[in-house]
C-alpha cells in the first residue's frame, strides 16, 4: 500500500527528537536517503541517522540552525554536492516558550518566531533550487503546523502566531509552486506525546478533551507527513491536514 | 486468487462511472468490491468485469440513493451475498460517492422544486441513509470516505448555478464531521474527501464550454485524474498503517486561491 521512497532524498529539520525523529524513521523505513538536521543534539541526531540506515534507508546527520540563512546555504551546498538535489523537505524544527502575554519577554517572542517561522522561510528558500526538475518525479514540501494555529488556548500567543504564519506560508507557497509541480502542504498535529509538549499536556485529560480519547503518537504524525510527500497525495496541495484525534 | 472471505470488503456507491469507477477498480486490488449503480447497469457490469479480469472480486448492486426503499433492498442483497461464509456479513470500507448534479446550468432560483428536492434526496439525505443502513456492518477499524466536492467549501466554484450542488454536499460533510466524533472512540473513522475538478464525464457534461478556462484557473494547471483520487481513497481506507486524518482536499491547490477563484469563468 505504501509507496517506496527509494532513490529519493529527504531533509527533515529538527530531526533528532520527537515528531522530526519519527519522520526520519518513517521515510527511512520506505528506503529514502534522509538528512537528519539538528541544531544542538548532535549525538541524538547521529543515533537517528544510524537508525534510518538500519531500517533500509541511508541516514546522515547535519548540523544547522534553520533560521540562520548562512547555515542553510551551507547545508544546501552540502546536499547538492553529496546527493545532487532534494526530493522531500520536512520543515519540522520548532521551539516553544510558553507564557501568558503579560509575562512574555521580547526574547521569548522573537526566538519562537525566529525558529518556527523564519526557519521555514530560510530553509525552504535555500533548498528550493535543489528541488526543481527532480529525475524521479516532482518534489514535495511538508511543514509542521499545530492545532494552536486554529484553536485558541492561553499561554501560547507566540507559538500560535508562529504556526498561523506557517499555515499562511504553506498556502501561499503552494500556489506559487503549483505550476512547477511542487506540492506544499502542512500537518497540524493536536496533542502528541513528545518531550516538547510534555508540560502542555499535563493539564489535559484526553478522555475528556479528545474524541479519540488518547494523545497522538509521533509515528502517527510521521505517517501523514510521508503520505503527503508520496504520490498517493499527487493532487493535494495547499492543504493544512489536521491530525488531532478529532478535535475540531 | 484469494479465497472468498479473506479480503476486506468495500462498498462503492455510484461505482459505475467517474471517481466511483476508478475507485472500484483500484480497491479491487486489495478488497472484495461491491459497487452500486442507479441507471448505469451495463457500465457497472463492465466495472465488475474489469475488476475480475485483474483477478479481483466484485459485484454490482442497484441502489438509488434518493430512494429509501432502494437503499434497504441493496442492504438486504449485500447481506445475502455474504451468506454461507465462515464469518458474519461485514463492511470494512464505505465509499459514499454517489451524487447528482441536477441540471447544473440553471441558477437555483430558476430550478423546479422537484429538481432541487431530487439533488438533496441523493446528495444529502441519501448519503446519510446509506450510512445509517450499513452502519451495523461497519466494523471497529472500518472507514467511511465521504466523497464531497470543492463546491461545498467554495459555494459555487465561480459558477453561479452550482450552489444547489455545493449546499447539498456540504450538508453531508457536516453530517460526517459529527458522525466521525460520535464513533471515534469505537474505532470507526469518517473521512471527508474534497476533490477539486476531476476529469470525469460529469466535468465534461457540466463545464464543456469553458473547460480550458477552468483548467487555467487551477494552480496545478490540470484537472485531477479519477485514478489519482482512487489511489488517494485506497490509501485512506488502508489499515496498513492507518492514516489518522478526518478531512483532506485534493484540488490541485484551488481552495487556497482566494480572490482569484471568483475570476473563474461564468
Amino acid at each position: 500500500m505504501e509507496t517506496t521512497m527509494k532513490d529519493r532524498v529527504a531533509l527533515v529539520t529538527g530531526g533528532s527528537r520527537g515528531i522530526g525523529r519519527a519522520c526520519c524513521l518513517e521515510l527511512g523505513r520506505r528506503g529514502a536517503t534522509v538528512i537528519v538536521n539538528y541544531n544542538a543534539q548532535r549525538a541524538q541526531a547521529e543515533a537517528v541517522a544510524a537508525e534510518v540506515s538500519e531500517l533500509g534507508g541511508r541516514g546522515f546527520a547535519h548540523q544547522g540552525d534553520v533560521a540562520a540563512v548562512k547555515d542553510m546555504a551551507a547545508l544546501a551546498a552540502r546536499i547538492e554536492k553529496d546527493f545532487d538535489g532534494l526530493d522531500y523537505l520536512v520543515n519540522n524544527a520548532g521551539v516553544i516558550r510558553d507564557q501568558l502575554l503579560l509575562e512574555l519577554e521580547e526574547e521569548d517572542w522573537d526566538e519562537v518566531l525566529r525558529v518556527n517561522l523564519k526557519g521555514v522561510y530560510a530553509c525552504t528558500r535555500a533548498m528550493l533550487p535543489l528541488m526543481l526538475g527532480r529525475p524521479s518525479g516532482p518534489a514535495a514540501i511538508v511543514n509542521l503546523s499545530s492545532i494552536a494555529s486554529s484553536v485558541g488556548s492561553k499561554g501560547h500567543v507566540n507559538y500560535a502566531a508562529s504556526k498561523g504564519g506557517v499555515d499562511a506560508f504553506t498556502k501561499a507557497l503552494a500556489i506559487e509552486l503549483a505550476p512547477k509541480k511542487i506540492r506544499v502542504n502542512a500537518v497540524a498535529p493536536g496533542y502528541v506525546e513528545t518531550e516538547m509538549a510534555k508540560e502542555v499536556m499535563q493539564d489535559i485529560d484526553p478522555r475528556q478533551k479528545i474524541p479519540l480519547r488518547r494523545f497522538g503518537s509521533t509515528q502517527e504524525i510521521a505517517r501523514v507527513v510521508a503520505f503527503l510527500l508520496s504520490d498517493a497525495a499527487s493532487y493535494v496541495t495547499g492543504e493544512i491536514v489536521r491530525v488531532t484525534g478529532g478535535i475540531q | 486468487m484469494t479465497s472468498e472471505g479473506d479480503l476486506p470488503i468495500a462498498l462503492v456507491t455510484g461505482g459505475s462511472s467517474g471517481i466511483g469507477r476508478a475507485c472500484a477498480i483500484r480497491l479491487g486490488e486489495t478488497h472484495e468490491v461491491w459497487l452500486t449503480y442507479h441507471r448505469g447497469q451495463a457500465a457497472a457490469e463492465a466495472v465488475v468485469e474489469a475488476v475480475r479480469r485483474r483477478g479481483g472480486r466484485a459485484s454490482a448492486l442497484p441502489l438509488d440513493a434518493g430512494d429509501a426503499g432502494s437503499i434497504r433492498a441493496a442492504h438486504a442483497r449485500f447481506v445475502r451475498g455474504q451468506e454461507g461464509r465462515s464469518r458474519p456479513p461485514r463492511l470494512d470500507a464505505l465509499i459514499a460517492n454517489a451524487g447528482t448534479f441536477g441540471d447544473g446550468y440553471r441558477f437555483f432560483i430558476d430550478m423546479e422544486e422537484e429538481e432541487w428536492d431530487a439533488v438533496w434526496a441523493t446528495n444529502a439525505i441519501g448519503v446519510i441513509r446509506v450510512f445509517k443502513a450499513f452502519r451495523d456492518l461497519l466494523l471497529p477499524g472500518g472507514t467511511v470516505v465521504n466523497v464531497s466536492t470543492i463546491s461545498a467549501p467554495l459555494g459555487a466554484i465561480g459558477y453561479k448555478s452550482h450552489g444547489h450542488y455545493g449546499a447539498s454536499k456540504a450538508a453531508a460533510d457536516a453530517f460526517f464531521d459529527a458522525i466521525g466524533d460520535r464513533y471515534a472512540g469505537e474505532g470507526l473513522r469518517c473521512v471527508n474527501l474534497v476533490p477539486g475538478l476531476i476529469d470525469t464525464r460529469m466535468l465534461h457534461d457540466h463545464f464543456a464550454h469553458e473547460l480550458e478556462a477552468y483548467r487555467a484557473a487551477i494552480p496545478m494547471q490540470r484537472f485531477g485524474e479519477p485514478e489519482e483520487i482512487a489511489r488517494l481513497i485506497a490509501r485512506l481506507v488502508s489499515a496498513d498503517p492507518r492514516l489518522p486524518i478526518r478531512r483532506i482536499a485534493a484540488d490541485g491547490g484551488w481552495l487556497q486561491k482566494g480572490w482569484e477563484r471568483i475570476q473563474a469563468p461564468h
